[in-house]
């Protein structure tokens, strides 16, 4: 009936920004006094954002008007909203996202508290992006949080387990999974697997508290184990979970040497576990960076704390010999045979729902392994996914085209781009997906002088690789 | 608080300029002292700064003196800034003597191989009200639009810290920097000592009143254009109505340009929603014998833009919410629905006038006064033709610094092109999109051929009125943006 009601009064993402006149990101904690005067003074929806979104008190009469036909009582009951000076306040964020309405902690109040319960966070949306969406069994969201995994899960997932070590987590699983229509979520309490020992699923998604810290204090980001040995742990754990053919997504921090490659770690974590696995690295900072933008909040508030705090976890890296600390996100497939590894790294910044992506990444690997030789794809009719960009630079001088540089780019998925060179790009333009490769090398050769079969299968390879070629 | 500084020991402060230069205290040697990191203004990153820095360089104590104002240990302050003895500075006004630690009084920026010396940001709300600021995004804007040519006499009106004046006296045989504010006065000439400008004369006064009678080749202003109900700040405020000040100024630069010099000002105007954004500047330059390139960076609804100018106000309870009920008030009382922010660039000429409105794609410009220079010739090419005339004979080249991105996708083992975008790598990156034939004109257009036989052989028998009336209108736009140059046109000046 919330649902019914918020839906009625127009509170989705689009009707937030339209009222707030902002195509976000919101910075609530900023620009509050700036929403409230751009906001309409009367209205449902100007009511319900005051009182969800913003966080502010409404008037009694005005909040019951905006959630009629729910009375203010059984919402208080729900523990939703409660009394405040000025009217009636609400307790938790109520945020729309494209496809969900998701309720957590308000942020101002208690992101410093142990018990509190993360909204969504571009890692939360990362992971969501990430997950291979395809109808399973059975699903389990590990350390769920908000719930916002479990939700997202329950849509193709017969049946979804969420586990926290946080009570107060799973009471907002719960509360979300019902808000958004879903009764397929199972809450169970407990450590990391301790609520699921014995079990195998098809699907595990994980946005663990993976901060490598000195800290304990915050459930959400702080796991208390040294460096990066409870990612490491995490992911060593994580196939016996997994049945045959099911896929684990979860985001890992890991620490290395400046100078080390950065996939060397992860790889030793995934060595000969029964599983394939990708590695996704999004970004590395050095010690000093990670800690001032892990505590980025505290530093607007108390620079002195701040500076108190970067100091005690750079000491920590120090003493642990951390040199860099990178950030990405491991996919694994129980696989029985020869499994493959396959690492990259892409840019976090440019990402969108990235379902089909990944699954042509996990397939690109299975196909060229099973190729074994890449002449072998010389045999296969390749086209460019739908969906890419080939963009040219081009100048002109002296009336002669000058290509300065080719960029292959994805409009979806992780937004890949590779600067492809003038021979490849004649290629690419030649694959229809009927023809064999060799026989569009053939052509182009033609074309290109100095294009050599050897030389571009290479190119092609990575292509296909990156999920640019089918 | 400390007094103005003094450049009254010329020797101390050109030697100052070459310890720094020596210490690499330039944009790009800081960076790397902050390990990656640009140096931002805000205080709160000065605790990771302060870790950043190596400790005992030189450098770092220079960084922590003049752009973090943190205090030094005499010792290291002796050894980064030798030869030029502390009392030396302490005499100016530069340095402050605390215990065995000191304190820079001022603020000192890098920008180019020039050092800008300004009052050193004193928090939210702080600061005093004849604060002089260094430099800024619209300091930078206002440089980057200048037509830079070498001159006799130049005029920067309003010079604040005299960051302006700095960049004309390389170009300018004579510059005069006027201010209403003495506190200004004295870091323009502090200024003009440190960086060894001989040729910058700083006259006390508002606007244009000390150079009465006067007129100049060219003239620069980054004036207190803001609309606000407010008369706190010197740099910020003018006290006037609306953006009454700012028509003001537009209104009086002709009078001081001598004929065919360029004045280049920043200004903020306010328009209705439905309204287009130049229609107002407009009016301020009609009859002004001045031929008008008017350019807009960006356009605010007004509480947006009271957000933004009060932003910093958000460290003090309750007055981020104070100013806003009062810039909202005020904005409201005038009836004011739209802000924009942009630079008015006018140059005086003898007949009839011209007015040309563009949009810029960013406030990050690169240096541009080529590019307007180039504008400005081609827009009195295109006026010298009669309408309609001309236009198909004149040989064209296309600017050396554009750029063409085709989006491609391949359907079928075909290319389609979807867009064609052509855009200026430098100046005031200006871009456009091109109709599917008018790529193939261009490429053309090589200096060799009239555009007129450039559309022929793309047209084919019988098409070319058909393609010419298609593609003209765009052309023109090309040429007015500065893509097409008339080689048969001569440049300005």
């Amino acid at each position: 009936m919330l649902r019914a009601v918020l839906a009625g009064a127009g509170y989705d993402s689009p009707g937030i920004k339209r009222a707030l006149g902002s195509d976000g990101p919101f910075e609530r904690d900023d620009n509050l006094p700036l929403y409230l005067r751009v906001l309409l003074p009367r209205g449902r929806l100007p009511a319900l954002i005051r009182l969800f979104f913003l966080g502010v008190p409404v008037a009694a009469e005005e909040a019951a008007a905006a959630l009629a036909p729910l009375s203010l009582q059984r919402l208080e009951a729900l523990g939703l909203i409660a009394p405040r000076e000025g009217g009636i306040g609400a307790t938790v964020d109520l945020t729309p996202t494209d496809e969900l309405l998701l309720a957590y902690d308000r942020a101002e109040r208690g992101v410093e508290e142990r018990e509190h319960v993360m909204g969504i966070s571009p890692a939360t949306k990362l992971l969501a992006y990430l997950t291979i969406r395809r109808p399973v069994e059975t699903a389990l969201d590990l350390g769920s949080g908000s719930g916002v995994h479990s939700i997202l899960a329950a849509k193709h997932a017969r049946s979804v387990v969420a586990a926290d070590v946080n009570p107060r987590a799973l009471e907002f699983t719960a509360f979300n999974a019902l808000l958004n229509g879903f009764e397929n979520v199972e809450c169970r309490l407990g450590d990391l697997f301790e609520p699921v020992e014995g079990e195998r699923f098809d699907l595990v998604v994980c946005n663990p508290p993976y901060v490598v810290s000195p800290e304990s204090a915050l459930v959400y980001r702080d796991s208390g184990v040294p460096g990066d040995a409870f990612c490491e742990g995490l992911v060593r754990r994580m196939p016996e979970f997994l049945a045959e053919g099911g896929l684990a997504h979860v985001l890992v921090s890991w620490v290395h040497g400046r100078d080390d490659d950065w996939s060397a770690r992860p790889r030793a974590w995934v060595a000969g576990n029964g599983c394939d696995a990708l590695l996704l690295r999004f970004r590395t900072h050095e010690p000093l960076a990670y800690a001032a933008g892990s505590n980025a909040r505290l530093r607007r508030r108390d620079a002195d704390e701040f500076g108190r705090v970067v100091d005690r976890w750079t000491a920590y890296y120090d003493e642990l010999g951390i040199e860099a600390i990178s950030w990405g996100a491991i996919v694994l497939r129980r696989r029985r045979g020869e499994n493959w590894v396959w690492a990259h790294s892409p840019s976090a910044e440019r990402l969108g729902p990235a379902s089909g992506h990944v699954q042509r990444l996990v397939d690109a690997q299975d196909r060229l392994r099973a190729l074994g030789d890449d002449r072998a794809l010389l045999d296969a009719a390749l086209a460019l996914v739908p969906g890419h960009r080939l963009d040219q630079t081009v100048v002109l001088r002296g009336g002669d085209e000058e290509v300065e540089a080719s960029l292959l780019r994805l409009l979806d998925g992780l937004r890949f781009q590779v600067q492809v060179d003038g021979p490849t790009t004649r290629v690419l333009s030649l694959l229809d997906g009927e023809r064999t490769l060799r026989d569009v090398l053939e052509e182009a050769s033609a074309l290109e002088p100095g294009l050599t079969p050897e030389a571009a299968l290479g190119g092609i390879r990575q292509l296909v690789e990156l999920g640019f070629l089918e | 608080m400390t007094d103005e500084p003094r450049a009254d020991d010329p020797e101390a402060l050109a030697a100052l300029r070459a310890r720094l230069r020596e210490l690499r205290f330039t944009g790009e040697g800081i960076a790397e002292a902050l390990g990656g990191d640009t140096l931002s203004r805000d205080p709160q990153d000065v605790p990771r700064y302060l870790r950043q820095l190596a400790e005992g360089s030189p450098l770092g104590a220079a960084v922590k003196l003049f752009l973090l104002d943190v205090a030094v240990g005499v010792a290291e302050a002796e050894e980064a800034l030798a030869p030029v003895g502390l009392e030396r500075l302490e005499g100016m006004g530069v340095l402050a003597r605390d215990g065995d630690e000191v304190r820079a009084c001022v603020s000192i920026t890098p920008l180019g191989d020039l050092l800008v010396a300004s009052d050193r940001y004193e928090g939210p709300g702080g600061g005093r009200p004849d604060h002089v600021v260094g430099t800024s995004i619209s300091s930078r804007a206002l440089a980057a639009v200048t037509v830079r040519r070498p001159v006799e006499r130049a005029l920067d009106v309003g010079t604040g810290s005299g960051v302006q004046a700095l960049e004309l006296a390389r170009h300018a045989e004579h510059v005069v920097a006027t201010d209403v504010n003495p506190r200004a006065i004295a870091f323009a000439r502090f200024n003009a000592v440190l960086n060894g400008c001989a040729n910058v004369e700083v006259r006390a006064g508002s606007l244009f009143e000390p150079v009465e009678g006067e007129r100049f080749d060219l003239i620069v202003s980054n004036p207190p254009y803001v609309i606000s109900p407010e008369s706190e700040f010197t740099y910020r405020d003018s006290g006037l109505p609306g953006d009454t000040f700012s028509e003001g100024l537009v209104r009086r630069l002709p009078e001081h340009l001598v004929e065919g010099g360029f004045a280049h000002v920043l200004v903020e105007w306010v328009h209705a929603r439905d309204e287009p954004w130049a229609a107002p500047l407009r009016g301020w330059v009609a009859g002004s014998a001045c031929d008008a390139l008017l350019l807009r960076f960006t356009t605010q609804e007004p509480t947006r833009y009271a957000a933004a100018w009060n932003a910093d106000l958000r460290g003090i309870p309750g007055a981020f919410e104070d100013a806003l009920d009062r810039w909202l008030a005020y904005h409201r009382r005038l009836g004011i629905e739209e802000i924009s922010w942009g630079a008015v660039v006018l140059r005086r000429r003898a007949g009839e006038s011209w007015v040309l409105a563009h949009d810029l794609p960013s406030t990050r410009l690169a240096p541009s006064g080529d590019h307007i220079r180039r504008i400005f010739g081609t827009r009195d090419y295109l006026d010298s033709l009669g309408v309609g005339r001309g236009l198909l004979e004149t040989v064209f080249a296309l600017a050396d610094d554009h750029v063409f991105e085709q989006r491609y996708e391949v359907r079928g083992g075909e290319r389609v092109v979807l867009e064609t975008v052509v855009r200026l790598a430098g100046g005031l990156r200006f871009e456009a999109e091109l109709q599917p034939d008018a790529e193939r004109v261009l490429a053309l257009l090589d200096g060799t051929r009239a555009l007129g036989e450039a559309i022929g052989e793309v047209a084919g028998a019988g098409r070319f009125d058909e393609l010419a009336g298609e593609l003209l209108p765009g052309i023109v736009r090309l040429v007015e943006l500065g893509f097409l140059v008339p080689l048969s046109a001569d440049p300005p000046g």
